[in-house]
């Protein structure tokens, strides 16, 4: 058995919290970490701001910091429901991306863009929500209809629904031209242009389905020995998958609403907590949270620094890591 | 008391299980025998609530399968099944003490007490050594004893396993039957298991159970049971082959 301490987490989130304050002062414009501690003591109260450009406020307080929190929550998000779904499916190469729900989530997002339901509060999330959760029963069924839920047919089935609505989503595009460039740039994922409105969202909706994820994490520990030996032990295997799936296709929903669709982070980080702290899915959580929030944070800050004064999607990034390492595992594929 | 009636049960629209009814008394300690694909595993998943009924009823010191909550039946019947496919790695130690789980709260991993249990669980099935040995660095002996280990963890009045003695050397197969028989008359605790080699479960079964082609052959006490007859008829030894008495199959003439 692994050793995992207690201080360990902590330290690893001192030194998250530390990355987050580096990377504020990262940007087109570099903002010296004094100048940030003067602008955070006047939010605050009274401080000499003077000789501080205005728009540093603006640019530090509106757009570095609300994309930046975001980049975190996101990125810890997606690792935990990367941990979901892999014990479910008992697959150490399957995460919500590979297995198409954050498509799925993106087609809702998609048609809500073209009816111009995005300027509502959780217009985006809710057509989102559906076709996420749509996709995910798609999947449930197609995989128990296979008596052995094999690793590939699982896979394939992944792969199968992603073409799917990439071309579903292709044609919608192409026959609404005005929304192509919001739609393709959001389909690629990108933190850019995040209110602080959806960081809260996304926080929100993060503790609420990450507590149902530490409730169950002793049952979804057991699911990896298998059904039957979940059963045995007393284990609830149905609830435990319904309760955690349903919670995950929400969080991944919300985040694809946010920030479009950013792959591979769910497969990824739970695959490196797994090496690093071994199996049992607490320890697996705590830690596939915070690497997954440190990944998505150096992600982002590589997007929006690389090609200054560009942008680019986060979601690129994120799959230049990811896709190589997954074939890496494919080619690899044994016991982890 | 297992008391199974009229069960029905299969996978995929073909029936396994055709109106099968015993009973196992309690503390009783039967091998279940019989040719391949003649349904013992279907009836082992069946009683341990794995394997959906299509038609009958189980019932466990009187009450239905149904009725039991999830933990409440896993407190009462251990299951070891015939394979283990191991996908993600959990030391042996590990693994043990999985079989707590059914007395523990959700926060908890373990407690005290549990370590005592699994580290004597672990001395029981001579696993010791490699309490901190990866599942996935076992031979296949060791994994099934690490399995055996769980369910003997799990302190249940009945253990059911489903050909346990695969894959094991002669050694270890009696010990695997010796611990079995000490639980059996020391604890009293009910033994349900699949057996290929009529040796054995003469040796040391109480009761037999012959199936064939989902149906009830023979049941009762092992020497009455696993008679050259019974045993000569119900897999179809023909001529080529002959049983004896004292469990072993030789070739004729």
């Amino acid at each position: 058995m692994k050793r995992t301490s207690k201080i360990l987490p902590l330290l690893l989130l001192i030194v998250l919290l530390f990355s987050m304050v580096v990377a504020l002062t990262i940007g087109v414009v570099r903002i010296p970490m004094d100048t940030i501690w003067q602008l955070a003591k006047a939010q605050f109260g009274h401080a000499d701001t003077t000789g501080v450009p205005a728009s540093y406020g603006i640019t530090l307080f509106q757009l570095r910091l609300p994309r930046i929190v975001m980049s975190v929550i996101v990125g810890a998000a997606l690792a935990a429901c990367g941990c979901v779904f892999q014990s479910i499916f008992r697959n150490p190469i399957c995460d919500p991306y590979v297995l198409g729900i954050s498509s799925g989530s993106s087609l809702g997002g998609a048609i809500s863009f073209i009816l111009g339901w995005d300027v509502f509060y959780f217009g985006v999330t809710i057509p989102a929500l559906i076709t996420g959760l749509l996709t995910l029963f798609v999947i449930l069924g197609i995989s128990k209809m296979s008596r052995r839920r094999s690793i590939e047919t699982l896979l394939l089935v992944g792969i199968a629904i992603n073409f799917l609505i990439s071309a579903v989503i292709t044609l919608l595009v192409v026959m609404h031209q005005r929304e192509m460039h919001k739609i393709y740039f959001w389909t690629m994922g990108s933190l850019a242009s995040i209110s602080w409105s959806e960081v809260l969202m996304m926080t929100v909706m993060t503790i609420l389905c990450v507590i149902p994820f530490f409730f169950y994490s002793k049952d979804l520990n057991i699911m990896q020995m298998g059904e039957d030996v979940a059963k045995n032990l007393g284990v609830n295997t149905k609830r435990v998958a319904y309760v955690t799936l349903i919670f995950s296709s929400l969080l991944i929903a919300t985040a694809v609403s946010c920030c479009g669709v950013i792959g591979f982070i769910g497969l990824i980080i739970p695959h490196v907590s797994r090496m690093l702290f071994g199996n049992n899915m607490r320890s697996m959580f705590t830690y596939s949270l915070i690497l997954g929030a440190f990944f998505l944070l150096i992600a982002d800050t590589l997007a929006r620094t690389l090609a200054i004064p560009a942008e680019l999607p986060v979601g690129s990034i994120t799959a230049l890591a990811g896709a190589p390492y997954f074939l890496f595992l494919l080619l690899r594929q044994k016991k982890v | 008391m297992i008391e199974i009636s009229n069960i029905s049960s299969g996978y995929e629209g073909k029936r396994v299980l055709r109106n099968f009814s015993v009973t196992f008394e309690k503390s009783v300690f039967c091998a279940v025998m019989g040719p391949n694909g003649s349904g013992k595993s279907t009836l082992l998943r069946s009683i341990a609530g794995l394997q959906l009924l299509e038609e009958g009823d189980i019932r466990i010191d009187g009450l239905s399968l149904s009725q039991y909550k999830p933990l409440e039946l896993a407190r009462k019947i251990a299951f070891v099944p015939q394979r283990e496919d191991v996908v993600f790695d959990f030391s042996v130690f590990e693994v043990v003490m999985m079989g707590r789980n059914p007395y523990q709260n959700r926060w908890e991993f373990s407690t005290p007490e549990d370590e005592k249990l699994v580290e004597k669980v672990l001395e029981m099935t001579n696993l010791k050594h490699l309490k901190d040995r990866m599942l996935g660095q076992l031979s296949g002996g060791e994994l099934r004893r690490a399995m055996i280990a769980r369910a003997i963890a799990q302190q249940t009045p009945i253990i059911m396993l489903d050909e346990p003695l695969a894959n094991l050397d002669v050694v270890h197969q009696f010990e695997i039957m010796d611990i079995l028989a000490e639980l059996n008359q020391q604890q009293q605790v009910t033994i349900i298991i699949v057996l290929h080699d009529f040796p054995y479960a003469l040796q040391y079964a109480q009761e037999a159970l012959l199936m064939k082609e989902g149906e009830i052959q023979h049941f009762g006490p092992t020497s009455e049971v696993l008679t050259p007859e019974n045993v000569q008829n119900c897999f179809g030894l023909g001529s080529r082959y002959v049983y004896s008495s004292d469990g072993i199959v030789r070739k004729r003439g």
